[in-house]
């Protein structure tokens, strides 16, 4: 496991450990249901993702990619193992310590946007300012800074169902960023897009990648996507294979 | 953590109401007439209440009425007025005059009296001075009896402000001379007008002349028919009825074991029995509002949690992107306090609106109690609190996967 970029602004949280890596799975079981219906989404996951990472996740259906991203975003919590994100034990959190964790330090991308339906798109990229009590104004500032930064000026006052798939994955974007976290998470956020409207949308993550630092972890089924990450995690039944760690270089 | 600013949850939550107005109006219905006819009722309540102390207060909490009663003695369950009372029996009651400050006799009937315009049938009472101490009467104009009319029974009357209005048609009356049943009869004085009294008949509708002449030249008898009898202040009621009645039972020979053929009205627990109704009346209200109130809340229940099952995928988003569970509690419950406060508002509009139209029939004054707007917004505040806590719970202990995905 070799670290391939390391230009990630230092980290901002009290408490977190700074030599920690970002992430660092130990033997991560996720099971769902009981008996004899139990199905192991994740049989034993053992990984480590440092600070400024572009990680493509890949695998067939069902393999439990999902699975991974909700554990690694706090939104989900193992059935064994432990999950250190920034050195924190998150075993040792309750709902509401990881919802203050995500908060502060994670954003989702979903596959089909999740935005606020009746919400303007300034509205949805400032809501999760106003759940961190940020006043009106400023939340207004940052809101339309970042919808600025996703090239989405001309739009901020238009709802879901004004815009377009692309135009709407990139208000899911600057929701995503618009608290500078330290993971960005994205669940085939092309899954949804025309080929270039997806380009367009993978171009813009590696500029944030680039610019900010900002350590991604992004599922994909396209081979083109994934070629694009400085590393690649492929799962098959709920497992990792062994990583090609040359595939790295293939980056640009 | 600062929590986040009242007008960022109350604006959504005002915003989701409105989204839903049918259904948001359907939920606030239940509240709304709950608190409509609990403040209609209570309102009216007050108004009646107010009027009815107002006349007993007017009569006075110290008076005593002691009237001739039934006479059982007689035949078998024969039922014949009581022998009358006489002066002398007035004189015995007087011997408590320490303790009472006005002792009144009185005989009444309705009469017709006649002036050279008009003619009228008004309530003719033979009485002396006492009583207008005892009924709080006073004097418009013109002066009282004098002990010389009173000793003599002259013919002169004191009319009452309708008297005054139907004879005299309100101008002057001093002076002039009635025939009370035939009787030529000198107005020496005129009442002050006492408004309509809901105890008495139009007190108003009155002749006082001095007892003897109304004996002597009406009734044709020298029965006393009833004795007002004003208690001193600082002077209990209850206790100077019974040495009333003790008194009257000795000098009308009323064996021991045998029914009064008198009785003695004391003011006091007429306006305590009145007071006793309203308290039960105020019990069965609070009894209506309580179920009426379960029933609103129950409505506000169902509907917030229709809404945060409808609005699952968002919740889930919301937790998603960094929303603190309580946070979305406080959200859910802002929306169903928010719906329940506007649901207890438009009740008490309502209700004061009803209490309104009501006074106009019951000829009541509107008294809105302002302890009872105020207790229907905390009482509406604390069902949107109450009711909205289980549906605000299940939205928050949502698990942001599951949520997410119920699209
Ligand atoms: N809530 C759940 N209850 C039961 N089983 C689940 C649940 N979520 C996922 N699974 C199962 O866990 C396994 C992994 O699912 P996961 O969603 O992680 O796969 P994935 O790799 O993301 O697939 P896809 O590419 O289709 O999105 C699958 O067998 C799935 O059926
Ligand atoms: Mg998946």
């Amino acid at each position: 496991m070799s670290p391939i970029l390391r230009d990630g602004e230092a980290h901002r949280h009290v408490g977190a450990d700074c030599s920690a890596p970002l992430i660092r799975l130990e033997h991560v079981v996720r099971a769902y249901g009981r008996g004899a219906a139990v199905v192991t989404a994740l049989a034993g996951v053992d990984l480590t993702i440092t600070q400024g990472e572009f990680v493509a996740v890949v695998g067939p259906s069902g393999s439990g990619k999902s699975t991974f991203l909700n554990i690694i975003g706090c939104l989900d919590t193992p059935s064994s193992g432990r999950y250190r994100f920034k050195g924190i034990d998150t075993g040792t959190l309750d709902v509401t310590g990881r919802a203050m964790m995500r908060r502060s330090s994670i954003g989702f991308v979903f596959q089909r946007f999740h935005l606020i339906k009746r919400a303007s798109a300034l509205d949805n990229v400032e809501l999760p300012l106003l759940y961190q009590s940020v006043p009106r104004g400023e939340r207004r500032k940052s809101a339309t800074a970042v919808l600025a930064a996703v090239g989405l000026s001309q739009r901020q006052h238009h709802t879901p169902d004004q815009l377009s798939g692309g135009q709407q994955q990139r208000v899911a974007i600057a929701r995503a960023l618009i608290t500078r976290p330290d993971l960005l998470i994205a669940d085939e956020p092309t899954g949804a897009l025309d080929s270039v409207t997806g380009a367009e949308i993978m171009q813009l993550l590696k500029q944030l990648h680039r610019e900010r630092g900002t350590t991604v972890v992004i599922v994909t089924h396209d081979p083109s996507v994934a070629s694009q990450a400085s590393r690649t995690i492929c799962f098959t039944d709920g497992h990792i294979k062994p990583e090609h760690f040359d595939d790295a270089g293939s980056r640009t | 953590m600062m929590p986040v600013p009242a007008h960022d949850i109350l604006r959504p939550a005002a915003a989701s109401l409105q989204r839903n107005a049918l259904r948001s109006v359907l939920a606030a219905l239940g509240i709304a007439v709950g608190v409509a006819a609990v403040v209609a009722m209570v309102t009216i309540g007050r108004g009646s209440r107010a009027q009815v102390d107002a006349q007993i207060s007017q009569l006075g909490m110290q008076l005593l009425t002691l009237r001739v009663g039934q006479d059982t003695r007689g035949g078998k369950g024969a039922q014949i007025e009581a022998k009358p009372m006489t002066y002398a029996d007035v004189e015995a009651v007087r011997g408590f005059q320490s303790e009472l400050q006005a002792v009144a006799p009185i005989a009444s009937a309705s009469v017709r009296v006649v002036s050279r315009q008009a003619n009228w049938v008004a309530a003719v009472t033979g009485a002396d001075n006492e009583f207008f101490a005892a009924r709080r009467w006073e004097l418009a104009s013109g002066r009282i009896f004098s002990g010389q009319e009173i000793q003599a029974g002259r013919s002169v009357c004191i009319i009452g402000a309708t008297v005054h209005d139907r004879l005299f048609g309100g101008g002057a009356a001093l002076g002039e001379t009635i025939r009370v049943k035939s009787v030529p009869c000198e107005v020496i004085g005129v009442l002050r007008l006492r408004g309509q009294s809901g105890l008495s008949q139009d007190d108003d509708n009155t002749v006082v002349m001095p007892l003897a002449s109304y004996q002597r030249r009406i009734l044709g008898a020298r029965d006393v028919q009833a004795m007002l009898i004003l208690v001193r202040e600082g002077i209990d009621t209850s206790h100077m009825k019974s040495r009333v009645e003790e008194l009257m039972r000795e000098r009308r020979r009323v064996a021991d074991g045998q029914d009064d053929n008198f009785h003695v009205l004391e003011m006091r627990q007429l306006a305590e029995t009145m007071a006793g109704t309203s308290r039960t009346m105020t019990a069965l209200l609070s009894a209506i509002a309580a179920i009426s109130l379960l029933v609103g809340g129950i409505g506000i229940m169902n509907i917030m949690l229709a809404s945060v099952a409808d609005r699952t995928a968002e919740i889930g988003i919301r937790l998603a992107i960094g929303a603190l569970p309580r946070q979305i509690l406080a959200e859910v419950l802002a929306e169903a306090v928010l719906l329940a406060v506007a649901g207890g508002l438009a009740g008490i509009l309502a209700g004061v609106g009803l209490a309104a139209a009501a006074r106009g029939y019951l000829q009541i004054p509107l008294i809105v109690d302002p302890a009872i707007v105020l207790l229907a917004v905390a009482v509406s505040t604390a069902i949107g609190i109450v009711f909205g806590y289980v549906p605000a719970a299940k939205a928050a202990k949502l698990d942001p996967v599951e949520a997410i995905n119920r699209e």
